[in-house]
């Protein structure tokens, strides 16, 4: 046996992460390899450093009061409120309009809101944009839909089915697992006109946009934005796919009024 | 406060809330240490361990019961550091610098290794710790959270992969990079210091046995520094021009 191959797994074994058979083989080669003893004893004695090292760390004598004083003045009805109480407009009684483009000035700012609402719907769009402007790697290495939808098995808790695009120019470049306020979302990264599209879907519940929605094409969009990125965004089947990118507000809304998301 | 108006919530609301605050605060001072060590600037991390807490008060009738009330709280902070402060202009430069570095495998002698774990007295002791902290802390965020949670808060793999969302294979190979990186920079900082010398057994060794580029530069650190005060531009003159001949 190799000590490059013991070495690479070297910090599963001090750790027992190993299944008992490796553990074994690896623990007998160790035995009787004095570089990997060696190699073994430092591991130990960096973690022993770190740990007496974290032990030191001296916690402001402040934080304790100041934790204290944010939690009272944490509205005590915004705990339960977000998730139970807000949920979209039904979709079938939205009010179809007739030109989209009026329509949005309404719904900005809309009224019969609470502010939770409002806080919840901005710290939703707020973390949509984030996983849109940090430009995170992909963690697919195949962007091919059926091997994307089977990356997302048991990483999230609802079935992901890639969003698409019936349209030449489009292509599913990526996707990663995220998150949006609490909920496990899930990310996934187009290419739309050469332009970065972000589409992140999560359960309904982590956050509705405030308002009416509008009629735009076959399908109700609601519309939100959030550092100077437009987020229209659709509901189905208990799930929200938010959309954004690089590109303007018309365009954004028609591709996501474009967008098919049912099997 | 429009709060205190609402009177029939208040008490309810003070009850839900001493509730958390008697299961959470035990943990403040870990969580204080966790983001101290994230986010590397003690204000940043009370604004994280402030962040944390509120969302985990707000989402608390979500935490069941009965399970690792210190990991939910950590995965919450995880998340919030990953979503929130990762994303700088500036850590985001590290954090790719840093993924692009190769990581060099078995460079260092056992002698060394001995020496690293083996200080000679309490000076060298601290001297030593110091620099495994500083090791940690130069880790991109990436592999700093996992050496985090699995080396000093002590997590099983399981544990780690939910709070960070990735599989199990994923922490095992994020772990080993990040502790080789340690390793790595903690062997170039005892040379930088002194503490270990480019042993003459490893310069005997050289010419057959084959050595990564990380080691050679190591050792023409090491080299220009025992030339003594001779000025930077000596050293890296040297350093450079000897560069070419290894790749």
């Amino acid at each position: 046996m190799k000590c490059d191959l013991v070495q690479r797994h070297m910090g599963a074994l001090v750790d027992g992460e190993l299944d008992p058979a490796t553990q074994i083989e690896f623990e007998r080669h160790i035995e009787a390899c004095a570089d990997c003893q060696e190699l073994v004893e430092l591991d130990r004695v960096i973690r022993h450093e770190l740990r007496a090292r974290a032990q030191t760390t001296v916690t402001p004598s402040s934080l304790e009061e100041r934790v204290r004083l944010a939690l009272q003045q944490a509205p005590a009805e915004q705990r339960r409120a977000p998730i139970v109480t807000i949920s979209p407009v039904p979709l079938k009684q939205a009010v179809p309009m007739v030109a989209a483009a009026a329509a949005l000035f309404m719904v900005v700012g809309s009224v019969g809101v609470t502010d939770d609402a409002n806080v919840t719907s901005a710290s939703m769009l707020e973390d949509v944009v984030q996983l849109h402007s940090s430009q995170l790697p992909s963690d697919v290495a195949e962007p091919e839909p059926t091997q994307v939808a089977r990356y997302f098995r048991g990483k999230v808790a609802f079935p992901v089915r890639p969003a698409r695009f019936d349209r030449q120019d489009a292509r599913l470049v990526g996707a990663r697992v995220s998150n949006v306020r609490e909920e496990r979302a899930a990310a996934l990264f187009y290419e739309v006109q050469g332009r970065r599209v972000t589409v992140v879907v999560f359960p309904s519940r982590a956050g509705a946009i405030a308002g009416a929605p509008v009629r735009f094409g076959n399908h109700d969009l609601f519309y939100g934005s959030a550092r100077g990125y437009s987020v229209p965004v659709r509901h189905q089947d208990g799930l929200t796919y938010a959309f954004t990118g690089d590109m303007d507000r018309e365009s954004l809304m028609r591709l996501a009024a474009s967008a098919r998301v049912s099997p | 406060m429009g709060i205190f108006s609402k009177k029939n919530n208040t008490k309810a609301a003070d009850k839900a809330r001493l509730e958390f605050e008697r299961d959470a605060l035990p943990h403040l001072d870990t969580l204080y240490g966790v983001a101290l060590r994230l986010t590397r600037a003690p204000a940043e991390a009370e604004d994280l361990v402030q962040d944390t807490l509120l969302k985990a008060y707000r989402f608390y009738d979500r935490f069941e019961a009965g399970t690792n009330l210190k990991a939910w709280l950590l995965k919450i902070m995880t998340n919030t550091f990953i979503n929130r402060y990762r994303r700088t202009v500036r850590e985001r430069g590290v954090f790719e610098g840093e993924m692009a570095r190769p990581v060099g495998e078995a460079t260092m002698s056992r002698a060394t290794m001995r020496r690293l774990r083996n200080p000679v007295d309490d000076m060298e002791r601290k001297m030593l710790a110091d620099e495994i902290e500083a090791a940690l802390v130069r880790l991109p965020a990436e592999h700093r959270i996992m050496i985090e949670l699995a080396d000093i808060q002590e997590l099983s793999y399981r544990e780690i992969a939910d709070i960070v969302g990735c599989p199990i294979g994923t922490v095992m190979s994020r772990l080993h990079r990040a502790r080789k990186t340690m390793q790595g920079e903690l062997m170039e900082q005892a040379l930088a210091l002194g503490i270990i010398q480019p042993v003459v057994s490893d310069v005997a060794n050289a010419a057959d046995a084959p050595i990564s580029l990380a080691e050679f530069r190591e050792r023409q650190a090491a080299r220009s520094h025992a030339d003594g005060a001779l000025g930077v531009a000596a050293g890296a003159g040297h350093l450079v021009g000897k560069d070419a001949t290894p790749t």
